[in-house]
């Protein structure tokens, strides 16, 4: 059985992804007075960022501490809501891999639906981070950042296959 | 021997409270019994002539009816906007654009009253994206009367029973730099509160799994707010907290609120700011049960409550003088004055 020490021992590999993954998008500004950790969960971890005074007074073993941002599972870094909430926060929208889609297919998309291409007002598809398996981030028209999605081929047309969404909120149940 | 000694006090006091609420409820229902009986029967077969009882002591029997037939369509549907990634007219243009009808909350800035929505306010792709969350009227206030934003420093705050933590994330927006623990007994409540987090952005909060009436176990706090676990007797316009109430019930909570407050007292910091909440406008829970705990915990003082409304608090009940400063420590929400769910807030601090 893997202790809560042995699996921390992943983080610096964690920190690197998500170091690159924030770096994809454009968001890196998301870290500034913020420290990223990785909590052991039954998949993997969760990685965390936490306002900087916060991990300063830390006490106790608290269940979580600031907002997840991404999964560890085996090698791969699954981005979550909370990055795009942070990166709200922080006014920014990504810079580079990334589709927006129309005010329908939004509306759709939160519904866990895929987005077909007819739908996509502007795509913006890096390949060197599609290579590396990162998601595409969805945008909404008024700039909202809605979810990720992969690009598929589909019938020699493209289309977004909803990966996560913030409708997730609502289906959850919590 | 001394480390037991507030232990001793404590089981002391809890012991008093139990025992005074005895008599109050034999007074109360030998002075108001059979008016509390018809009144029950008007309002319907939730209401228990004990709950009946006390609210005739509290407002009268004719205004008491008045309370108890205030349903929820009486009162205000609000919006918090999350002022971290938000700002207030941007979200009231956008839901206006989608065909919503909205106001601004008449005591806080940043909260909005949904007059018409064509869809559940809850739905949205805005409550989605955490530009806003789905906050009670009166609920919304309990943070502005810590008024966070005023603490020295980089605080530490306590949100000592969290739950979903609907006002942990408002302490957040009032004071993005502080370090809040949000503390609940309920394991279920604080997945919640981390999708509440995470949807908000709020990244300066700590979740501990622990029982509230050891928050002191975390060290020491510039501020603590209490919204304690109640009768929710101030929910009785809504169909979900319609259900009956005995003198029983009440004293099981107060027990438990007392201890909590206790807990709260031994976290603080000297000159730590304390604000006690509760959905119940019993007076039990609330200013009664602050006097005692005001006897008992000398180094603990009411302090003058900054938000502009509702109602003063209670200064005598069924015969007992109760602490006069409590009057201005403590605000009071009622649904059919207010059209909020019913509230009281009060606001404490540790003498520095």
């Amino acid at each position: 059985m893997q202790t809560r020490k042995e699996r921390v021992a992943d983080k610096p590999a964690a920190l690197r992804k998500l170091r690159s993954l924030l770096e994809c998008y454009g968001f890196t500004r998301i870290l500034e007075g913020r420290e990223a950790r990785c909590t052991v969960d039954e998949g993997g971890c969760t990685l965390y960022l936490l306002d900087r005074q916060l991990a300063r007074s830390l006490r106790g073993t608290p269940l979580f501490a600031g907002v997840p941002v991404a999964l560890l599972r085996g090698a791969r870094l699954l981005p979550t809501l909370g990055l795009l909430s942070l990166a709200e926060r922080a006014g920014i929208t990504p810079r580079r891999h990334y589709v927006v889609v129309g005010e329908h297919a939004a509306n759709l998309f939160t519904y866990g639906r895929d987005i077909f291409e007819e739908s996509l007002e502007k795509t913006e598809i890096d390949e060197s981070c599609a290579r590396q398996g990162i998601p595409l981030v969805v945008v909404d028209p008024e700039g909202g950042l809605l979810g990720y999605g992969a690009p598929r081929r589909k019938a020699g047309r493209l289309l977004i296959h909803n990966l996560l969404d913030v409708g997730w909120y609502l289906r959850s149940g919590v | 021997m001394t480390a037991s000694r507030p232990a001793e006090k404590l089981e002391k006091l809890l012991r008093t409270i139990e025992s005074e609420l005895q008599e109050v409820h034999a007074r109360l229902w030998r002075t108001h019994g059979r008016d509390a009986e018809r009144l029950a029967r008007r309002v319907g077969g939730w209401l228990h002539p004990h709950h009946a009882a006390r609210y005739i002591e509290l407002l009268g029997l004719q205004e008491a009816l008045k309370h108890f037939k205030t349903d929820h369509t009486k009162i205000m549907t609000t919006i918090r906007v999350n002022t971290l990634k938000a700002d207030v007219e941007e979200v009231k243009e956008s839901l206006e654009a989608k065909n919503f009808k909205v106001e601004r909350h008449p005591y806080i800035g940043y909260g909005l009253v949904i007059k018409h929505a064509p869809i559940s306010p809850g739905a949205t792709r805005e409550y989605m994206r955490g530009l806003y969350t789905i906050q009670g009227p009166a609920s919304m206030l309990a943070v502005p009367a810590m008024e966070p934003e005023k603490l020295p420093g980089e605080p530490r705050i306590a949100d000592q029973c969290a739950g979903a933590g609907v006002k942990t994330t408002q302490i957040s927006q009032h004071r993005p730099d502080s370090a809040i623990a949000a503390i609940d007994i309920n394991r279920r409540k604080l997945r919640a509160l981390r999708n509440n987090a995470q949807r908000l952005a709020a990244s300066n909060i700590a979740a501990y799994h622990m029982d509230g009436r050891q928050l002191d176990s975390l060290g020491a706090f510039d501020a603590v707010l209490l919204d304690a676990p109640c009768s929710g007797e101030g929910l009785t316009p809504f169909p979900k907290g319609q259900w009956p109430r005995s003198f029983d019930d009440i004293r099981g909570r107060v027990r438990l609120q007392a201890e909590l407050l206790a807990a709260a007292y031994r976290a603080l910091k000297p000159g730590g700011t304390l604000v006690y909440a509760t959905c119940s406008l019993s007076v039990e829970e609330n200013e009664y049960l602050l006097t005692r705990i005001l006897q008992a915990f000398e180094g603990l003082e009411p302090q003058r409550n900054p938000l502009q409304h509702g109602l003063p608090g209670i200064t005598s009940y069924a015969g007992i003088q109760l602490d006069p400063r409590l009057r201005d420590a403590c605000r009071r929400f009622y649904p059919h004055i207010h059209h909020t769910e019913g509230f009281t807030i009060c606001r404490l601090a540790k003498k520095g």
